[in-house]
Parts: structure tokens; C-alpha cells; sequence
């Protein structure tokens, strides 16, 4: 392959994360995508670098089936956005930490996890949460503090008294009090006697979560960001376990996101809320469902990026031709981790029979992505050592295993958020 | 002699309306266009004089790029900007007249209620936007609310009170003014019966409007909580000689107490010269979300006080136990004589009786209706307008812009919300496919 090889313990990285449970690793993925970028590119050329500038706002339903590749994609979506200036949140929806009726602590979540754009180094993406990205933006402020101090136009009194407070005491050296206004920032309990000093007057419940929200994007559209990109994941986990009354909640929620970005009162943000079945999110009757319903629907059944509604399983490019795709790619990353080529007849055949064995063992709750991507992590480390095609004998042992261990761990994880 | 009648095609039809009969499209004319046959939303179909007709002219389209590309985002899903509401409202001349009549009234110091109610996706939210929109254009002290479970259910009067005041605009020689501007103006009114706003606008008077101290004032005024830092003899924030001032209650019994300021503010408008408070509520069912019997029954009180009180009902003008009071300062609901011209809208409620008994107090109002076909065809070259605006270089040829239409209608099944959606995203696909 001509194109340039890729740094080897970023291919390991990415292999390794592939080959153990098949979940895309933090970065580098961009070297594996296929069949997106249809998508990707209408979300670059149509906000990233047109609408979103402009301080309009979005939001997208992403769907795709378990290992369909929603994180995949939200990752994808992430690092593009960095490339544009844009600040990302990503937050993996949980029915125990973080579930979408209680939009409080998916403000935390969101505030614990912000991240600015790194400069294009993006292994180096370490520091996140509001407090660096405080650190980073106020390094950039000497001189025009004024202008800064004066501003009065975000919603809240206490989000703007809070930021007032962190860029002060920044300015005079003091960690303590920062981490402490930092920390009403990102939706903790503080000391009262914090709070009478700069004006806090109020605290970040399910009841003010939408105004700190608001606050927080008209923040970070008014410093010199391009804005905030939402990526919301695992959302099915959010609302499976939903009491009726709960649920109706989170889908008020997501309903009054929808309309707010309607109405661009998020100047910049866009969100990505990832589903594996928008069916199980929008099944039941009444009020709600049905207005949410209808702003998420998307009646036009060929692939169309702009719409409100992204599906990951229709991506224009068939099961074959995506797994072999996916398949020469990875074959790729592999050679550049272990700094080796294939034969290219043993890889051809290898990955024909692993796809042809993927499609006919598919199950219904794992995607046959996710099945592949794991097994033929597998049949390469095979390849490489034994140097001899894998059959469709051996093709199926190998991906029956996987088959079972994903099975397992989604199990588990079920197990251990739920009960 | 044989009449020569002249019949017209849909796309080419006109919107007229009637003094009596109402808003209706032309279907044809004779006797050199002297009498035309129109079809009135009632279903009638009658030939009148032409004379008698007023035609309605669709909005001309004139929107900068921008604001088109924010119009077809939010019909992509499924909402209408209220930046933009004026120029993409049609059929609702009806409602809209009905409203600007109430608007009138309020000038006079009338006040009123308007119920709207339709299905979802019927456009509802669209038309409190627009009327939210007109009545400020016209110099009205305007608000709104959008009622949620979470942050602002109507047995949490509070939340409500700091929503609309946060929300509350007016428009006088082409500025933009807010409730802090409100407040000042009428500070110099002399009211000495009302137990709020007669120390407050005293206070304000006497404030320095450049101190920290006042900030904290106005963010309590403003509903929002101060106790943590203003309310102890030695907080570093209090406001000296306050205390005559009432507290801003937070409890679910206060919507008395919430209806008594809102009421006392919209008679300072008026003697202000300002003509009322329109005061506008969307999503009023979630009302019927509350689970609480409680709670359901203490917004419900409020909700009914709301209504005197823009009705300007004499009983509830001194306290009444017929709905819920405060324990701490019982307000009868309404103070004076009101200036509120409330409108409310929601999606049809059935079989909750309380609520129904509530809203049969609305004498005015109006389930909106489906479009006709000759509407659909203005709403669908509106949105070519707007989308080539966004796109300059995006085209139609007949046969695309027929079979879209077409297309949309059957899949919205007359619900404008769908027939916009599917509108936008076939010409987003053309515009993208390759």
C-alpha cells in the first residue's frame, strides 16, 4: 500500500482495542472508517464550517444496532470538530450515573468531560473537564480582562458571577478559591460561605440544568470557540430501565433540546444523541412520544446527511463490499503495528472467508461490524504466525468464540448497570 | 345570456377574506372578475361580490442567507424560528385577526383570553411565536413561558413568575426594552395599595443603579433566589430598608400571590401608556403530565386565577378560598383592574374533568385547522424561496418540484409539520446526491 504508514503504537493501540471486545479505540479511528463519509463530509461542509458558525444549532439522532458503530462515528465526529476549533463533550448516557431524565447530572457529565481542541496532537488529549478548559481560555484573556468582566449577556446571574469569580482568582494566583468555583461549574455542592462571596445564588438542579446548559454553550460561543458539539452515547442504556414517568421525563428533555436548537438559543452547539433502535426510544403513546416523534422522524427513506436522523446500518455500501473495505484497512493498521506484510493471496482469501462466515453467523443483537472486526483481529494474529490461509472452517470456530464472548460481555454489562 | 365564468387553477389561487364568512380561497370569477366564487374554511361555497372580499397577500419572501439557512434547520426538525415567524405564516388570517382584535381591546384597557388548541404538528407554537412577534411589533408588553414539567410547571408559580419576567420585552421607538427598563419607568407612578409594587418601586428610587448591591436586588426581584447571600442581618449583600418588601414565595400554594404581581404589573403598564401585558403560555397540557394530585390541583388554581384575572372577574378581586391561597400573605388574585390579554395554547385534553372545567371558562378560541391544497401550494413555493435563498444554486425542474409536492402532501397527510420536513429533505437530497 503506498499510503504512509502509520505510527506503530497508535496501531497497536487501535488493534488492541479492536481485537479485545471490538469498541474503537479514542483515536485513530479515521484510519478504519468506511462507508461515512458521505456523512462526514455534509457535517463539515453544512455546519462544522457553515451553520454553526454562523450561530445557528443542531441536533442529530444517530442509529445503528449494538456494534453498529454509533461510538465510532461520535468519535469520528469529535475529532472533526477539534480540527474546526469546536469544543466536544462526550458523555456515555448510564441509567445509574447519568440518565437522561435527570438532566442534572448529565450536566455534570457534560462539564466533567469537557474537552477543547488540542492543536491537532491528539494522543495528547488528556486534560478535560470545565476547569482546563477555564485554565486554557483565561491564559488567553491578559489585557482584555475588561471586556471580559463586563460581559452580562449569558442567562444565568450565577453562571456569569461563577466565571467572573474562576477568571479572578486565576488572575491572582488563587488554586483554592478556582477549585472551588470550578467545582460549582461542574454541578457540585460548594461551601456556602463560596457561594455568598460571588454571588452563586443558585445551584445546578434538574430544575436549573437547561439554563446552566444554555449558559455554558453561550460561554464558549462568546470566547473565541466555534462552539460545542454534544456527543451522547449508549443513550438505549439511558432509558432502558425507565420507569414510565422517567422516561416521559428524558423524552421531555430531549424534546425541549430539539426545539431549543430550533430555535438556535444554543448559539453554536450541535448534538449527536446515538440510539441503537429509535423505536425503543420512541415506543409508547401519548403527548410527548408523540411530539417527539415527529420532530425526529425523518420521512424520506434514501440516505440523506442533513436530515434529523443519521441510521449507521444505511450507509449506501453493501455488507460485503463493507466488510472487505474494513477488512483491507485493518489488514493495513496491522502491518504497520507489527511492522510486516501479509501475502497478499492469504490475506484476500483470509478476509473473504472471514466475511462470508460473518454474514452467515450474524446474530440479532450484535452487529455482523462488530463480530468481524473482532474476529479478524484474531485471523491476522493467526496469519501473521502460522503464515496460512484461514478456511471457512477455522473462519467459523474463530468468530462462534467471539460470538460467545461478546455475547458474555454484553451480558455482564447489563448485569452491572442495572441491578 | 351564457356567463362566462373564468375557472382558476390551484397554484394560481388567491387568499381572501370575508367580514362575515371568514378567511377562503378564490376558485373562480365572473362577469369581468365583478363576482367571485370562494370556498371559506366553514366548507361554504358561495359567489360574492368581489367588492366585499379583502384579498390577503401571502408574505413576500425577503430574508437574508443566513436567516434561511436557520429556517430550514429548524423545519429539518420540525420546529419554525421565531426570529423568523412573520415571514413563513400563512392560511391563519382567521386566527390572526381574531388575535390583533384582542390586541386592540387591550389598548383600551380591556383585557382577554384566546385558547388555542390542535393536534401536535398542527402548527400551534407557530402561531403564539407569530402573535408574540405582532403584539410586540405593535409597542405590548410581552412575555412568554413555555410550560414544562421540570423547569417551569404551573404549580411552581415562582418559576413561572421569574420565567416571564425574564422573558418580558416591550419595543418603543424601535429599542428593545426589559422588565428592569419596565420597572423604572413606571417608579415614578405613586401606588399605595398594593403590598409588592409599592415599597419596590419606593426602593427603586432610591437604589444605585451602578452598585453591586442593586444587582443582587434585581436578580431577586427578578424571581430568582438570594437568600444564601441578602437575607441575614450580616449578608454582604443585603439591600438596607428592603424588608418591607414581601418575600417571592416559592411555595406551590402561591399562585395567588403571583397572579396579584402579574395583574399589579399589567395596571402599571397600562397608566404607563403601554396598553396591557400580553402574557403568552405554550404547552399548557403538560399540566395534565403532573402525577401529584397536589401539585396538579395548585397549578390548576393558578392556571384558573390567570384567567380571571385577564378577565378582570370582580369576585376575585378580594380573597376567596374558592382556589388555593398562600398561608404566609394571602393576595386575593387579582389587584385593581387587570390589563392582560392571556393567550394559552395546548393540545386537546379529554376526560380530565377539573381541567375541562377550566377551560370552558375561554369563551374564544379555535381548533386550527388543516390546510387546503391551495395552501400547501403558497407554503411550497415559500420554502423553494427560502431554500434558494439559503442555496443559490439549487434548482427545480417542473417535474422534480411537481412530484415533490405531490409526494409531500400524501406523506404528511395534511399535517404541516410532515409536509414541511419531507419538503425540505427531498430538495436536501437533490441538492446532495451525486
Amino acid at each position: 500500500m503506498a499510503e504512509k504508514r502509520l505510527e506503530p503504537r497508535l496501531a497497536k493501540m487501535i488493534i488492541h482495542s479492536l481485537g479485545s471486545f471490538g469498541t474503537p479505540p479514542e483515536f485513530g479511528i479515521e484510519h478504519f472508517s468506511v462507508g461515512l463519509e458521505s456523512y462526514l463530509e455534509v457535517i463539515e461542509k453544512e455546519y462544522l464550517t457553515d451553520m454553526l458558525k454562523y450561530n445557528l444549532s443542531s441536533f442529530k439522532l444517530i442509529t445503528g444496532n449494538y456494534g453498529g458503530g454509533k461510538t465510532h462515528f461520535l468519535y469520528l465526529i469529535r475529532e472533526l470538530a477539534w480540527r474546526h476549533n469546536y469544543v466536544t463533550s462526550y458523555v456515555s448516557l448510564s441509567p445509574t450515573e447519568c440518565p437522561f431524565d435527570r438532566l442534572e447530572l448529565v450536566y455534570k457529565k457534560i462539564a466533567a468531560n469537557i474537552t477543547p481542541p488540542s492543536g491537532g496532537d491528539f494522543l495528547k488529549q488528556t486534560d478535560r473537564g470545565i476547569g482546563a478548559l477555564l485554565r486554557e481560555r483565561f491564559k488567553n484573556l491578559e489585557g482584555t480582562e475588561d471586556m471580559f468582566l463586563k460581559r452580562k449577556n449569558l442567562e444565568s446571574s450565577s453562571f456569569t458571577n461563577a466565571l467572573k469569580a474562576a477568571y479572578l482568582s486565576l488572575r491572582t494566583d488563587d488554586e483554592d478559591e478556582f477549585l472551588a468555583i470550578v467545582q460549582w461549574l461542574k454541578g457540585e455542592d460548594v461551601q456556602r460561605d463560596v457561594r455568598l462571596r460571588h454571588r452563586i445564588s443558585e445551584r445546578i438542579d434538574r430544575s436549573t440544568a437547561f439554563r446552566m446548559l444554555r449558559s455554558l454553550v453561550q460561554f464558549i460561543n462568546a470566547t473565541g470557540y466555534s462552539g460545542l458539539i454534544f456527543l451522547f452515547d449508549e443513550a438505549e442504556r439511558g432509558m432502558s430501565i425507565s420507569s414510565t414517568r422517567d422516561k416521559r421525563r428524558a423524552l421531555d428533555n430531549l424534546r425541549q433540546l430539539v426545539d431549543e436548537c430550533g430555535n438556535s438559543r444554543l448559539p453554536g452547539a450541535m448534538f449527536f444523541y446515538a440510539v441503537p433502535d429509535e423505536n425503543l426510544l420512541l415506543e409508547g403513546s401519548g403527548g410527548v412520544y408523540e411530539a417527539l416523534k415527529q420532530r425526529l422522524r425523518s420521512s424520506f427513506t434514501k440516505i440523506n446527511p442533513m436530515g434529523v436522523k443519521i441510521n449507521l446500518e444505511k450507509i449506501g455500501v453493501g455488507a460485503e463490499e463493507f466488510l472487505e473495505r474494513l477488512g483491507m484497512k485493518l489488514s493495513w493498521i496491522f502491518e504497520c503495528a507489527y511492522d510486516f506484510e501479509f501475502d497478499s493471496g492469504l490475506l484476500n482469501g483470509t478476509i473473504n472467508n472471514m466475511i462470508h462466515t460473518a454474514l452467515e453467523l450474524q446474530s440479532l443483537d450484535i452487529s455482523y461490524r462488530r463480530i468481524f472486526v473482532v474476529g479478524i483481529i484474531e485471523a491476522f494474529q493467526h496469519l501473521r504466525d502460522k503464515n496460512k490461509m484461514i478456511g471457512r472452517d477455522e473462519a467459523q470456530r474463530i468468530l462462534r468464540s467471539t460470538i460467545k464472548m461478546l455475547s458474555e460481555k454484553e451480558r455482564e454489562e447489563v448485569e452491572r448497570q442495572e441491578f | 345570456m351564457k356567463k362566462k365564468e373564468k375557472r382558476l387553477k390551484g397554484k394560481n389561487s388567491e387568499f381572501v377574506a370575508h367580514p362575515v364568512f371568514g378567511e377562503g380561497v378564490v376558485v373562480a370569477t365572473r362577469w369581468d372578475e365583478e363576482e367571485t366564487q370562494v370556498k371559506f374554511r366553514s366548507g361554504l361555497c358561495l359567489w360574492l361580490p368581489s367588492k366585499w372580499l379583502k384579498q390577503i397577500p401571502a408574505s413576500d419572501i425577503n430574508l437574508d442567507r443566513v436567516s434561511c439557512k436557520r429556517l430550514l434547520e429548524a423545519f429539518r426538525l420540525g420546529v419554525v424560528p421565531h426570529q423568523d415567524i412573520e415571514y413563513f405564516t400563512f392560511g391563519r388570517a382567521y386566527e390572526i385577526n381574531e388575535i390583533k382584535q384582542s390586541l386592540r381591546g387591550l389598548k383600551n384597557g380591556k383585557g382577554d383570553v384566546f385558547l388555542i388548541e390542535g393536534s401536535y404538528g398542527s402548527g400551534k407554537t407557530h402561531l403564539l411565536e407569530y402573535a408574540r412577534h405582532l403584539s410586540l411589533k405593535q409597542g405590548y408588553v410581552t412575555t412568554y413561558c413555555e410550560l414544562s414539567t421540570q423547569e417551569t410547571p404551573l404549580f411552581r408559580p415562582k418559576r413561572v413568575y421569574r420565567e416571564l419576567i425574564h422573558n418580558l420585552r416591550y419595543i418603543r421607538k424601535g429599542r428593545e426594552y426589559c422588565f428592569r427598563d419596565l420597572l423604572r419607568m413606571v417608579s415614578r407612578f405613586k401606588i399605595d395599595d398594593h403590598c409588592f409594587f409599592t415599597p419596590l418601586l419606593k426602593k427603586i428610587k432610591e437604589i444605585d443603579h451602578g452598585s453591586l448591591e442593586s444587582e443582587v436586588f434585581w436578580q431577586w426581584v427578578e424571581g430568582e433566589s438570594t437568600k444564601n447571600y441578602a437575607v441575614t442581618p450580616d449578608a454582604p449583600f443585603r439591600i438596607r430598608g428592603a424588608q418591607k418588601i414581601p418575600a417571592l414565595y416559592d411555595f406551590s400554594t402561591a399562585g395567588d400571590f403571583y397572579s396579584y404581581l402579574l395583574t399589579g404589573l399589567s395596571f402599571l403598564i397600562n397608566r404607563a401608556g403601554l396598553g396591557g401585558l400580553v402574557i403568552i403560555l405554550d404547552e399548557v397540557e403538560t399540566i395534565t403530565h403532573i402525577w401529584n394530585y397536589a401539585a396538579y390541583s395548585r397549578g390548576l388554581s393558578f392556571l384558573e386565577g390567570l384567567i380571571h384575572a385577564a378577565f378582570d372577574t370582580k369576585t376575585f378581586k378580594r380573597i376567596d378560598t374558592h382556589l388555593v391561597h398562600n398561608q404566609v400573605r394571602p393576595t386575593p388574585y387579582l389587584y385593581k383592574e387587570s390589563h392582560i390579554f392571556l393567550i394559552l395554547a395546548m393540545t386537546p385534553v379529554q376526560g380530565i374533568r377539573s381541567i375541562e372545567n377550566v377551560i370552558n371558562l375561554i369563551k374564544k378560541g379555535f381548533f386550527l385547522r388543516r390546510f387546503s391544497k391551495a395552501e400547501y401550494e403558497v407554503i411550497f413555493d415559500n420554502l423553494i424561496k427560502v431554500y434558494r435563498c439559503a442555496y443559490p444554486w439549487f434548482s427545480l425542474d417542473r417535474g422534480q418540484r411537481e412530484n415533490i409536492f405531490s409526494a409531500a402532501l400524501h406523506r404528511g397527510e395534511g399535517e404541516l409539520r410532515e409536509f414541511i420536513k419531507f419538503s425540505v429533505e427531498a430538495f436536501d437530497w437533490l441538492r446532495l446526491k451525486r
